[in-house]
C-alpha cells in the first residue's frame, strides 16, 4: 500500500505511447482490485477511445444526447436543468482547476449572459438596444460575459488567492443587486417572455416549446462538446502548461518568463464566456429570469460540482454537476423527499457543504482526479507556493 | 447606424430610471445613529474574521454561520426551552441579558472550536494548500447554515425573539431615539473591543497569539503550543460572533436560519476595509462601512446601498489591498 | 490509498444509481402517500403552487389549507365520477422557484386545473408554461392587475390591486383623513405595483420619494430614516408580512409614530401577534368568513376550523371556492375517466367563461380576461392580537 502511495505523484512510466490516460489514472484503487483481464479490456477501450482523435468528441456528444431519448419529458427536464450547470462547471473548472484561481462569483457571468438575452430579444424588459434573433445573440452573450470577465480580472488578478475569492464574491453581489435595481430589466421582478431559440433550416422550422425539453438537451450537448473540445485542446497547449506552472509555483513561473497575469486572464475569459453561454441557454429555455435565480449559493454550488467531481478534470466537472444539480431532482422525482430527516432539496446544500470539507481532508482531488492535481492539493504547493511548514498555508 | 445610435441613447436614458442626483439631508441624524448601530454589528463580527486571519492567514468563511449560531442559541434558550416572552425590567433584565449573552457567546465559541478541531486542524496537519482551506471553509459555512435550515432545527420560517427586553426608546442622540437593544449593541462593541485589545496586548496568551501571527515556526521553536493558540483564537472569534448574534437578534427581534449571511459578508468587507488581521482595523472598518452604507442613501436611492458597500470593497482591494490601517495582529 | 478505492467505487455506484433512477422511475406515481379514498377508480389532479414553507408561509399555508379542505369536501361528497387529488408544489414564495415547478405540474398528464399560484411574482413567472399546456390558472390570491393581460387561461377569484389601491387611497384620504402619506415597497411584482398605484391615487397627500426596501436584508434603517424625515401621518407599505413586521418594528424603534398601513400581502397570521403592530391597518379585497353576512361563509369558517384545527385565515375561503368552482365545472361538463385531459382542460376554460358560479366568498362571473366584475375591498385593524374588520371601504368612505 505505502509503496503505491508514494508512486501517485510521479508520472506513470508504464503508460502506452500516445495514450493520455489509463483507467488507473482515474481510479487507481479500483484498478488494483480488478482482475488483470478486466483491466486490460478497460484499458483497451481507453486506448481505442483515445485513438479516435477528434471523432471521440462527436461520439461523446451523440452518447450524451442519446441519454434523453428513452426518458420522458419530466426526466428530460431534469437533464436540461442539470445541463446548464454542467456547461458552467466545465468553464469554472478552467478557472479553479486549471489556473488555480478561486472564483466565488462565477455565476455572475452566467447572469450577464442571461440578461444579455433578455435585453436583445422581444422580452418584457422595458427597453431594448436592439431586437435580434436568439441565435444572433448567442455570440453577443458570450462576448459580453467574456469582456466583463476581462474587466473584472484585469485589476484583480494581481491579488492574492483569498482576496480574489472575496472580490469575485463581491462582484457577484454587485451584479445581482444592480439587476435587482435596474428598472430596464424590471428589477427584482425579473424578465418574462424571453423567446425560445426557434430556427429554420433548409426550409424546415424547428420549434422549441416549453413542454418538450429534449431539443434543449441536444443543443446543450453540442455546447458541452464544443466547450470540452476547446478546454482539452487548451489544456494541452502552451497556455495549459503555463497554468500548470502558475499553479505549482507562481513566483517560479513568472521568473521563467511566463506572463502570469495574462495567462490568468485567459483562464478567466474562457470561464466567463462558458458561463455566459450557459446563461444564454438558460434564458432561452426557461423564458424567465430574475435576480433571485442567481443567488450567491448557485456560484457556490457550481464550485461544489467542480470540487466534488474532481478539481482540474473536465470529466469530473461534468460528473460533479450531474451529482450536485441532477441527483437531488431525481431523488425527489422518485419520491424521496427527505433522507435521514434532511429535505433533499434544501438539505443537499448542507450535505454538499459537508462533502466539501470531507473531500478537502481526505480526497482533495475529487471523484475523478488527475494524479498531478491530487498531489498538488494535498501538499501545500498550490496558491501558497512556498509553504513548507507542516502547519500553516504560507503567504505567497 | 444613425438609428442604432439613437436607440442606444434612448436605452441609456430609460435603463436606469435615473432621476438625477437629489441629496436630502433631512434624515442625517438618524442615518448617523443607525449607521453606527449597524457598524457595531459589523465590527463585532469582523473581530472574529480578523483574529483567525491574524494567526492562520485564512479567511474563515464559516464565521457567518458561527454568528448565526449565537442568535439561534439565544432563541433556543429563551423561546424554545424556557418560553420567556413577557417583558422584564430592572435587575431581572440585567440578569437575563447577561445569561443570554454568555450562553450565545459560549455556544458560538464552542461551535468555532469544534469547527477548528474537525475541519481545519486535519488540514493544517497535512499542510494542505490554501485553496483547500478556502474550499473547506466555504463548505463548512454552507453545511452549518443549511443544517439550521432543516425543520428539525430552525426551519425556513423566521422566529420572533427578544420580547423580554422593552423596545421603547430611552433617550435621543442627535434627534434619533435609541432603545435598550441598540444601546447595548453599541456599548457592547466598544467594551468588547477594549477587552480584546487589552487581552491580546497584555496577557500571556495574547503574547502567544501575537507570536504565532508573526512567525508560526519561530513561535513553535520558542515553545509556544501552536495548536492551543489556534484553538484559543477560534474560540475568541466565535465568542465575539456569538455576542454579536445575540445582540443582532435582540435589535431586529427575529431569529432565522439565514440571519448570518448578509451581516457576515458585510463584516468581512469591514475587516478587509480596515485592514484584515488588525483588531483596530476591524472596528474602524465596521463603523466606516455602516456609515458609508447609510450615508450613501442621502444622495443615492437606498436600494443601491449594497452595491455601494461591495463596490467599496472591490475598490479598496484594488487600490489598497491591505486596508486602511494595514494588516497584522502583531502591530 | 484505501480511501481512493472506496471513493472510486462510490463514484461508480452513484453513476449506476443515477442512470438507474433516470431510466427506472419514468412513470412517476402522481399520488403521493394518500391513495384516493374510495369513489371512482379514476383520478383528476388539481395542481397548486405557492409558499408552503419559508418566511411567507404564513400567507401561503392558510390558502393551501383552504384548497386542501375543498378537495377533501368534494371527495367526501362523491359528486364527481373521478376522485380529485391535490398535487402541491412549494415555491417558498419566490418567483425563481416557480418555472420548474410549473413545468412539473404542466407535464403531469392528470392535471386538469391549477388553483394557484398564490403570489403575483410566481404567477408571472409560470403563466406561460400553464398557458402552453392550456391548463386553467385559477388564482385565489395573486392580485397584480397586469396578470390577466397576457392571454393566458387565467381566472382571478378576487379583486385586483387596481381595486385594492383605490380602496386603500380612499381609506387613507377619505376615511382616516391623513393629509400626508409616505409609501414604501419591497420591489416585488406585487408590492411595487401596489405601492405605485396607491401613491398615484392618494395624489397630493403623497410625500417624499417612493422608497424601496430589500427583503433579503434585515436592516431597513436608511429607508425608515428617509420615511421618518417626511414626517408623514401614515406609512403605506406594499409587500409581504415579514417585511411589514420589520418595517413597523424598526419604524417604531426609530420613533416614527405614523399609522402603518399595508395590503393583503401583509394579512398573514403572524402580524397580529406582533406587539408593535397594534393599530396597524390592512386593506384587503377579502371578506372575513366569520364576520360575513353570508351564513354559508360562517358555516365554512366553523367547518374549516373543525377540520384543519386552526381558525380560518386570509384567502382560505378563496382557495376553497377555487376547488369548488373546478368541481362544479367538472360535474357540469359531464366528463369521466375516459375523457382526454386536453378536452377537460378546454371544457373547464369554456365553462368558466360562460357560467356564473355562486361561491361562498362571492359570486364568480368572469369577463374575457378572467377578471371578476365585483371588486369589494375591506379594511381591517390589528386590535388585541387579532384582525378586526372595520368594514367595506367604499361604505366607510360614504358615511
Amino acid at each position: 500500500m505505502s509503496q503505491t502511495e508514494k508512486e501517485t505523484p510521479k508520472l506513470n512510466t508504464k503508460r502506452l505511447r500516445g495514450v493520455e490516460v489509463q483507467f488507473e489514472d482515474y481510479a487507481p484503487g479500483l484498478a488494483r482490485v480488478l482482475p488483470d483481464g478486466v483491466l486490460s479490456a478497460i484499458n483497451a477501450v481507453f486506448y481505442g477511445w483515445q485513438k479516435l482523435g477528434i471523432l471521440r468528441y462527436i461520439f461523446a456528444g451523440i452518447m450524451l444526447a442519446a441519454i434523453a431519448l428513452p426518458l420522458g419529458p419530466a426526466k428530460d427536464e431534469v437533464l436540461v436543468r442539470t445541463g446548464f450547470y454542467m456547461l458552467a462547471a466545465l468553464g469554472l473548472n478552467v478557472v479553479v482547476g486549471l489556473a488555480g484561481l478561486l472564483d466565488l462569483g462565477y455565476v455572475a457571468f452566467f447572469m450577464i449572459g442571461s440578461y444579455t438575452v433578455a435585453l436583445f430579444t422581444e422580452s418584457n424588459a422595458t427597453a431594448h438596444p436592439a431586437i435580434l434573433d436568439p441565435w444572433l445573440i448567442l455570440p453577443i452573450a458570450v462576448v459580453v460575459a467574456m469582456v466583463t470577465g476581462l474587466l473584472l480580472g484585469t485589476p484583480t488578478l494581481r491579488l492574492r488567492g483569498d482576496y480574489l475569492a472575496i472580490v469575485t464574491l463581491g462582484f457577484h453581489e454587485i451584479v445581482r443587486q444592480t439587476a435587482r435595481n435596474l428598472s430596464v430589466v424590471n428589477g427584482s421582478r425579473g424578465v418574462t417572455s424571453i423567446p425560445h431559440p426557434d430556427f429554420s433550416i433548409f426550409g424546415k422550422s424547428v420549434e422549441f416549446g416549453v413542454l418538450d425539453p429534449q431539443k434543449y438537451w441536444f443543443v446543450l450537448c453540442v455546447f458541452i462538446v464544443i466547450a470540452l473540445f476547446i478546454v482539452q485542446r487548451i489544456k494541452d497547449s502552451r497556455i495549459g502548461r503555463s497554468w500548470e506552472a502558475i499553479r505549482e509555483d507562481e513566483v517560479a513561473a513568472s521568473a521563467m518568463g511566463i506572463p502570469v497575469v495574462k495567462m490568468k486572464l485567459y483562464a478567466f475569459a474562457i470561464g466567463a464566456s462558458t458561463s455566459g453561454l450557459a446563461g444564454w441557454a438558460l434564458a432561452t429555455k426557461v423564458g424567465f429570469i430574475s435576480p433571485n435565480n442567481f443567488p450567491l449559493l448557485s456560484s457556490i454550488l457550481v464550485l461544489c460540482a467542480v470540487v466534488i467531481g474532481g478539481i482540474g478534470s473536465s470529466l469530473g466537472a461534468l460528473l460533479g454537476a450531474a451529482l450536485v444539480f441532477g441527483l437531488p431532482e431525481l431523488l425527489r422525482d422518485i419520491g424521496a423527499e427527505t433522507i435521514l430527516g434532511f429535505d433533499v432539496q434544501t438539505g443537499r446544500i448542507a450535505i454538499f457543504g459537508f462533502l466539501l470539507v470531507v473531500m478537502m481532508i481526505f480526497r482533495p482531488g475529487g471523484l475523478i482526479s488527475s494524479s498531478r492535481r491530487r498531489a498538488e492539493l494535498s501538499s501545500g504547493g498550490d496558491i501558497a507556493a512556498d509553504s513548507t511548514a507542516p502547519g500553516i498555508p504560507g503567504e505567497s | 447606424m444613425e438609428g442604432f445610435r439613437y436607440t442606444l441613447a434612448a436605452f441609456a436614458v430609460q435603463s436606469g430610471g435615473y432621476e438625477g442626483v437629489n441629496c436630502n439631508t433631512a434624515a442625517l441624524g438618524d442615518l448617523i445613529v443607525t449607521g453606527i448601530t449597524l457598524g457595531s454589528v459589523y465590527a463585532l463580527i469582523a473581530l472574529g474574521y480578523t483574529m483567525v486571519y491574524g494567526v492562520l492567514k485564512l479567511i474563515n468563511f464559516a464565521h457567518d454561520s458561527i454568528f448565526m449560531i449565537g442568535a439561534a442559541a439565544a432563541y433556543y434558550l429563551f423561546v424554545v426551552w424556557f418560553g420567556w416572552t413577557e417583558e422584564v425590567s430592572g435587575i431581572g433584565l440585567i440578569v437575563l441579558t447577561l445569561v443570554g449573552l454568555m450562553f450565545s457567546a459560549l455556544a458560538s465559541g464552542g461551535a468555532a472550536l469544534t469547527l477548528e478541531r474537525l475541519a481545519y486542524r486535519p488540514l493544517r496537519r497535512r499542510g494542505a494548500a490554501r485553496l483547500s482551506f478556502l474550499i473547506a471553509a466555504v463548505g463548512a459555512s454552507f453545511f452549518v447554515t443549511y443544517l439550521f435550515q432543516q425543520e428539525f432545527l430552525l426551519g425556513t420560517a423566521e422566529h420572533n425573539f427578544g420580547s423580554f427586553m422593552p423596545s421603547t426608546p430611552i433617550f435621543e442622540v442627535i434627534g434619533s431615539p435609541l432603545n435598550r437593544p441598540r444601546l447595548l449593541l453599541i456599548l457592547g462593541a466598544v467594551v468588547m473591543f477594549i477587552v480584546l485589545d487589552r487581552f491580546v496586548r497584555t496577557t500571556r496568551t495574547g503574547r502567544s497569539i501575537r507570536a504565532v501571527s508573526e512567525d508560526i515556526d519561530a513561535a513553535r521553536m520558542m515553545g509556544v503550543n501552536v495548536d492551543r493558540v489556534v484553538a484559543t483564537t477560534f474560540f475568541i472569534g466565535g465568542f465575539f460572533g456569538g455576542i454579536a448574534g445575540f445582540l443582532y437578534a435582540l435589535v431586529f427581534r427575529k431569529v432565522a436560519w439565514n440571519l448570518g449571511f448578509i451581516p457576515g459578508i458585510k463584516a468581512f468587507t469591514s475587516a478587509v476595509l480596515g485592514g484584515i488581521g488588525n483588531l483596530r482595523g476591524a472596528v474602524l472598518g465596521g463603523l466606516l462601512l455602516g456609515l458609508i452604507e447609510n450615508l450613501s442613501t442621502i444622495c443615492i436611492g437606498s436600494e443601491w446601498r449594497n452595491v455601494v458597500a461591495f463596490s467599496v470593497l472591490v475598490l479598496v482591494l484594488i487600490f489598497r489591498p491591505t486596508g486602511v490601517l494595514g494588516e497584522g495582529l502583531a502591530k | 490509498m484505501k480511501s481512493s478505492k472506496w471513493m472510486a467505487l462510490a463514484a461508480l455506484l452513484t453513476v449506476v444509481a443515477l442512470v438507474g433512477a433516470a431510466c427506472g422511475g419514468d412513470d412517476k406515481p402522481t399520488d403521493g402517500t394518500n391513495p384516493p379514498a374510495g369513489g371512482g377508480d379514476c383520478t383528476w389532479v388539481i395542481g397548486t403552487m405557492g409558499a408552503l414553507s419559508g418566511d411567507v408561509a404564513t400567507i401561503g399555508q392558510p390558502i393551501f389549507k383552504g384548497i386542501q379542505f375543498g378537495v377533501d369536501t368534494v371527495n367526501e361528497s362523491g359528486d364527481l365520477p373521478c376522485q380529485l387529488q391535490l398535487e402541491s408544489e412549494d415555491t417558498q414564495g419566490s418567483e425563481d422557484q416557480a418555472p420548474p415547478l410549473a413545468q412539473e405540474l404542466a407535464q403531469n398528464p392528470d392535471v386538469v386545473a391549477v388553483v394557484g399560484p398564490y403570489f403575483s411574482g410566481e404567477t408571472a413567472a409560470s403563466g406561460d408554461t400553464f398557458a402552453e399546456a392550456n391548463i386553467p390558472i385559477i388564482t385565489p390570491s395573486a392580485t397584480n392587475p397586469d396578470l390577466s393581460k397576457n392571454g393566458w387561461p387565467f381566472f382571478r377569484l378576487l379583486a385586483t390591486d387596481e381595486a385594492s389601491s383605490t380602496g386603500t387611497a380612499s381609506y387613507l384620504s377619505d376615511v382616516a383623513k391623513f393629509s400626508t402619506v409616505v409609501v414604501l415597497h419591497d420591489n416585488s411584482e406585487y408590492g411595487k405595483a401596489l405601492a405605485e398605484l396607491v401613491r398615484q391615487k392618494v395624489g397630493d397627500s403623497a410625500v417624499g420619494d417612493l422608497i424601496a426596501i430589500n427583503p433579503e436584508e434585515d436592516d431597513f434603517s436608511a429607508q425608515i430614516s428617509a420615511a421618518k424625515a417626511t414626517g408623514a401621518e401614515a406609512l403605506f407599505f406594499g409587500g409581504y408580512e415579514p417585511e411589514f413586521r420589520q418595517v413597523i418594528k424598526q419604524g417604531k424603534d426609530a420613533g416614527f409614530d405614523a399609522v402603518y398601513v399595508s395590503g393583503d400581502g401583509s394579512k398573514g397570521t403572524e402580524l397580529p401577534k406582533e406587539a408593535a403592530a397594534e393599530g396597524a391597518i390592512v386593506i384587503c379585497p377579502c371578506d372575513d368568513p366569520v364576520a360575513s353576512a353570508n351564513p354559508a361563509a360562517n358555516q365554512f369558517a366553523k367547518d374549516y376550523e373543525a377540520s384543519v384545527g386552526e381558525p380560518v385565515s386570509t384567502y382560505s375561503i378563496e382557495g376553497y371556492d377555487g376547488v369548488q368552482l373546478v368541481a362544479a365545472a367538472l360535474a357540469a361538463g359531464g366528463f369521466d375517466g375516459d375523457t382526454a385531459v386536453e378536452d377537460i382542460r378546454a371544457g373547464l376554460i369554456d365553462w368558466f367563461h360562460s357560467n356564473v358560479y355562486e361561491g361562498l366568498s362571492k359570486s364568480f362571473e368572469f369577463d374575457d380576461n378572467g377578471e371578476l366584475a365585483t371588486e369589494t375591498v375591506y379594511a381591517y385593524e390589528v386590535k388585541n392580537g387579532a384582525y378586526e374588520q372595520l368594514g367595506i371601504v367604499s361604505e366607510l368612505a360614504g358615511q
